[in-house]
């Protein structure tokens, strides 16, 4: 596993470019925050009632947190179920189609093809998925959609075999293949289970989910994930043509 | 007490350097484990195990930076332990994500001299890339694998977009792997 030896490469560096590294920002947040703060509560003061009912109203639907461990999504982390705030579109100046994405990798198909014969992973005939699907993210700091990141799937006949990540900003279109991991199968069965569904792929916090029309939730290996079943119409908030992604039937 | 002090009192085999050790670095210590391993239990046995460790190594060792020898060595152990704790989950487990990324550094097969399995020689290469680079991105590659933090906390503790910290990732990957090409590195 070559990323590991690179990962081990990392671990021998240079003690001062690790201690660099964990020398906080500089600038103290807490206290530009304390500082608008204060400033908030001279404004309430001074303008009465309509802020002090709309600090109310912010205060009453501050996103609750829970802990999703038990759940499998993650490593005892907390995240947070906030739907109290629509979905932030972030990178729209650069925002990537599915036109855009397609005719990307597939042009660099037989690139990406010898890309990943020469790790290991077998491939006759590379196909590229002509839908891909943004990304979502449920966080602490509200709910995105990264209209300048999309995912296609990149099949080999009816096999799942990559997963090509696009960026896009000011220089150009970014890619990034995931692949060799052992959920492939996993996630590919999922995918052929729920074939023409309108799916979505959800980040919370920092891990992946499949969310269906019905509001069942999926690991990426195919397991159910029970974080989000909690009766709330999860997939109607975050649903929107542009986020979905319909996996294809394949034989 | 210093570094120096510490490491005499290992060679005297005192068991206070086990104490003093605690005293000066256990807080970082403990830091950097549960950065890893994202669970105070297991963050906790792996900073004993690394004192354990210590005790055993130093002598023969005798490092003359004990923050830096015992801190490679805490970073080993907390991915020993978190590979043994691996489930089969992608984003569930913040190791096999970290794999995942740094695969795509690997250099494409190539006529060339020197392996990857060199891990000295791919180490040093290492070191010069991440010096080549300006400061912050070297420091987001480095908080997120060195440190293994989640793309989240590096975001919120630069006080910058996840979509920022993932494209910076994103682009020094891709030049490290230029970096390893031009170096001859080879898969």
């Amino acid at each position: 596993m070559n990323g590991k030896r690179i990962l081990d490469a990392v671990g021998g560096i240079d003690y001062d470019l690790i201690e660099d590294a964990e020398r906080p920002r500089r600038g103290n947040r807490p206290a530009r925050l304390a500082k608008w703060g204060a400033l908030a509560a001279c404004l309430m003061v001074l303008l009465g009632s309509a802020v002090t009912a709309a600090v109310l109203r912010r205060a009453r639907s501050e996103p609750k947190a829970r802990d999703m461990s038990g759940d499998g999504a993650g490593d005892g982390a907390v995240y947070t179920v906030n739907l109290t705030a629509a979905c932030v579109r972030t990178g729209t100046e650069w925002k990537l189609t599915d036109e855009a994405g397609y005719a990307y990798l597939s042009e660099r198909v037989v690139v990406l093809t010898s890309a990943l014969r020469a790790s290991g992973v077998p491939v006759e005939t590379l196909s590229v998925s002509p839908r891909g699907y943004a990304h979502i993210r449920m966080g602490a700091d509200g709910n995105t959609i990264s209209e300048n990141w999309r995912d296609f799937l990149l099949y080999d006949g009816n096999r799942l075999v990559a997963i090509a990540t696009l960026y896009r900003d000011e220089t150009g279109i970014f890619d990034s293949l995931a692949f060799g991991a052992p959920w492939f199968s996993d996630y590919a069965d999922l995918l052929k289970a729920h074939a023409g569904e309108e799916l979505i792929y959800l980040y919370i916090g920092d891990a992946e989910t499949i969310l269906t029309p019905e509001n069942d939730a999926y690991t990426l290996a195919g397991t159910p994930f029970s974080g989000l079943a909690d009766g709330t119409d999860y997939y109607s908030f975050f649903r929107n043509e542009e986020v979905v992604f319909i996996p294809a039937i394949v034989p | 007490m210093n570094d120096e002090e510490i490491v005499a009192l290992f060679w005297g085999r005192s068991e206070r350097a086990i104490e003093e050790t605690e005293r000066v670095y256990g807080r970082y210590f403990r830091s950097v484990a549960r950065g890893i391993l994202g669970d105070d239990g297991d963050a906790e046995e792996t900073v004993n195990d690394l004192y354990l460790k210590a005790w055993n190594q130093i002598p023969p060792e005798r490092p003359n930076c004990l923050k830096a020898f015992l801190g490679r060595m805490l970073r080993q152990l907390s991915l020993n332990r978190l590979e043994r704790n691996m489930a089969q989950k992608r984003g569930a487990n913040r190791l096999t994500a970290v794999l995942d990324e740094l695969e795509e550094c690997v250099p494409a097969a190539a006529e060339g001299s020197l392996s990857m399995a060199d891990s000295v020689a791919l180490r040093d290469a290492m070191n010069r890339f991440l010096r080549s680079l300006p400061a912050e991105p070297r420091r987001v590659f480095i908080r997120r694998y060195w440190h293994m933090k989640a793309v989240s906390d590096i975001a919120a503790e630069l006080s910058a977009s996840e979509s920022k910290i993932k494209s910076m990732l994103m682009r020094t990957r891709g030049k490290l792997k230029t970096y390893l090409e031009q170096e001859g590195f080879i898969v």
